[in-house]
């Protein structure tokens, strides 16, 4: 059997390690520990090939936290980077408990104020009729527009403080297991 | 011996001191907002009436429209508009959310057209939209494009445009402009009417 030169199956090898590399480190968790972390300056946020976090205070219990990806990003990742921010957020301030907000004034506890103002002030509700349209497409022979997407994750976060107050505790997260996990996860260090 | 460390000691306390002066805080970051925009385009700005009371003002209603990462680019506006002292942001997902989780706001069939988002407002109170569109139209070439309309009224407020070719900064050369005129116009709508709460 013929014997290859020793330099050609290093560069066989070499090749196949560069090749199947990048396969290898992306299993489990390890994609992103080291790139997403400490995203803070604000161009980053439209710096596309980076992962991170970018975070926005409106009072002193809620924040907007948005988890931004890499095209390839698990959305999955994503969602647990917005939860080990908003539970670091939460921690900072003495709380035990977050719940994600669908949007900023929403009503989660007991107590909230409501959305709508009170009935005096309320419009009246019409029956409408008339014509009713439909949608056209009509094929342009110009070629669209260049689409670049990425994943992201972002919504508002609110500190609890008394999690009986719930009006859902189905939605209620713990920042305790929130940070242990990310701990596991070796994206931050343990907190003595 | 001591002599020679004294002077080490004293010279790299001199330079780590001529770091620390040139280091900024967010303070003054924050004082100087978009101060490093382009001055070589100029913001065309159609329409400004400063005829708007932002303490009344319940909500921003965000709408963002690029194909070029338009998840980021929504983020980026929304934390340029908390950065000028808009905080309290919903964007289209938000806002069809606070719709349908309300059962007194199910008689609304759109958020797109005008009527029914004046009606919104007449529900749930004034609120100011805020349209910024992000366009690519060939080469190194960017557009953006700022609508501020009161809903409650259906008035629009500011209209901007502002047409660049990019040589070295997105960032600086094509948002910083446009903010910093949206920025001066909310200045001068609280310094008359007054700051939002």
């Amino acid at each position: 059997m013929m014997k290859l030169p020793k330099t050609i199956s290093s560069f066989f090898l070499l090749t196949f390690t560069i090749t199947l590399f990048p396969f290898t480190s992306y299993s489990g968790k390890s994609i992103d520990h080291k790139t997403w972390y400490g995203l803070t300056d604000l161009n980053a946020a439209m710096h596309t090939k980076k992962v991170g976090f970018h975070d926005i205070v409106i009072s002193k219990d809620t924040y907007f936290v948005a988890a931004l990806g890499k095209k390839k990003t698990k959305l999955q990742d994503l969602k647990e980077i917005w939860e080990t921010r908003s539970a670091e957020r939460c921690k900072d301030k003495g709380f035990h408990f977050f719940v994600k907000l669908e949007y900023l004034f929403e009503q989660v506890l007991q107590g909230d104020p409501s959305v709508v103002h009170p009935p005096a002030l309320r419009g009246h509700v019409m029956n409408t009729s008339g014509t009713v349209y439909i949608p056209m497409i009509i094929p342009s022979s110009r070629s669209g527009p260049v689409y670049a997407s990425s994943p992201i994750y972002q919504s508002h976060a609110r500190c609890i403080a008394d999690p009986t107050l719930l009006l859902d505790p189905s939605r209620l997260i713990q920042v305790k297991s929130v940070i242990d996990r990310a701990v596991e996860y070796k994206w931050i260090k343990k907190a003595n | 011996m001591n002599n020679k460390l004294i002077t080490l000691a004293t010279c790299s306390f001199l330079l780590l001191s001529g770091c620390a002066k040139q280091a900024t805080t967010t303070e003054e970051i924050d004082n100087q907002l978009y101060s490093n925009a382009s001055i070589l385009d100029e913001v065309t700005a159609t329409r400004k009436d400063v005829n708007v009371d932002l303490r009344k003002i319940r909500f921003v209603y965000l709408e963002t429209k690029t194909t070029f990462y338009p998840g980021r680019f929504d983020f980026y506006v929304r934390k340029n508009l908390s950065k000028m002292g808009l905080k309290v942001v919903l964007n289209k997902e938000e806002l069809t959310a606070l719709i349908l989780n309300n059962p007194e706001l199910s008689n609304l069939s759109s958020i797109n057209d005008p009527v029914s988002q004046s009606r919104l407002s007449t529900l749930i109170g004034p609120i100011l939209k805020i349209r910024v569109t992000l366009g690519l139209p060939n080469g190194a070439n960017r557009s953006v494009s700022v609508e501020i309309t009161d809903l409650s009224s259906g008035r629009r407020l500011l209209e901007l445009s502002h047409n660049t070719l990019v040589w070295a900064n997105f960032e600086t050369e094509v948002f910083f402009p446009v903010f910093k005129v949206m920025n001066e116009w909310l200045n001068e709508v609280r310094a008359l009417r007054g700051s939002e709460a």
